[in-house]
């Protein structure tokens, strides 16, 4: 979400002053429109670590509460997506409660990571993901003659 | 000098994450669903003392040190959490349960505000 703001929302505000023929009810609806967009994605960013060693490059994700099957992963040429989305109601103890939360990372995957054997697991709202270095590019060590 | 990296140390020990939670009112008492990410079952510690709820929760290390670090944004720190519990729930109904990175706690009300009666004279 930061990163929305960041990019898009805070930057199409300021490009948007004009303080020559300012008009106050433009810039605020130029507001509202950027937070009703920024509302309508509502996408989140979960926190990552990323971790590796000579065979793999290891990344984690923070999901609590997120099911396996909510969970998508893709990769599209370099670059490797995760989203998440959980819609959630709960109708029992004498209460209705409807809530959605959503995320999406995108990591940019070096050339040298064998992208056909990406593997997952989740376990304690942790996603791991293991993503194998290709063989011809693992470090290999050189023995002197 | 020593005693500087002593005191340093000492307080790197001692920072803990506030984990995330919501707590949602319906009318037979209270849920907490507190966000535990990356912690196991066993290693929760759920403590209720005078009316306040003591969470703490260690995270799980990783098993092996031979990993290089290239991005972090998850802090390493165990979780740490206290909340004042409302005197009118029934603290011996405090049930809780672990999924998925959830702890769910459940309070009921305490009876005797279930069965109160006024009588009109």
């Amino acid at each position: 979400m930061s990163n929305l703001i960041k990019s898009e929302s805070r930057g199409g505000i300021l490009e948007n002053l004009n303080f020559g023929n300012w008009d106050p009810f433009q810039n605020f609806n130029t507001l509202l429109n950027e937070l009703s967009n920024i509302q309508s994605r509502g996408q989140s960013h979960a926190l990552i670590d990323i971790y590796e060693d000579d065979s793999n490059i290891y990344a984690q994700l923070e999901l609590p509460g997120m099911k396996k099957e909510n969970i998508n992963i893709f990769v599209e040429e370099n670059t490797l997506t995760v989203e998440a989305q959980e819609v959630f109601d709960q109708k029992d103890k004498g209460f209705k409660q409807h809530k959605e939360r959503s995320f999406s990372n995108s990591i940019l995957l070096p050339d040298h990571v064998d992208k056909d054997r990406v593997s997952a697991e989740l376990k304690d709202g942790i996603l791991h993901l293991t993503l194998p270095r290709m063989e011809s590019k693992k470090p290999r060590r050189i023995e002197i003659k | 000098m020593t005693t500087l990296l002593e005191e340093k140390r000492t307080l790197t020990q001692t920072a803990f994450r506030k984990p995330d939670y919501e707590v949602m009112a319906h009318p037979e008492g209270v849920q907490i669903n507190v966000h535990l990410p990356g912690v196991a079952k066993q290693d929760i510690e759920l403590t209720l003392k005078n009316n306040i709820l003591y969470l703490n929760a260690n995270k799980s290390k990783p098993a092996s040190n031979n990993y290089r670090l290239i991005h972090k944004e998850i802090p390493a720190m165990d979780y740490q959490l206290s909340l004042r519990v409302n005197n009118k729930l029934d603290m011996d109904s405090l049930r809780a349960q672990y999924k998925d990175g959830i702890l769910e706690i459940n309070l009921t009300n305490s009876k005797e505000r279930k069965s109160k009666s006024i009588r009109v004279s």
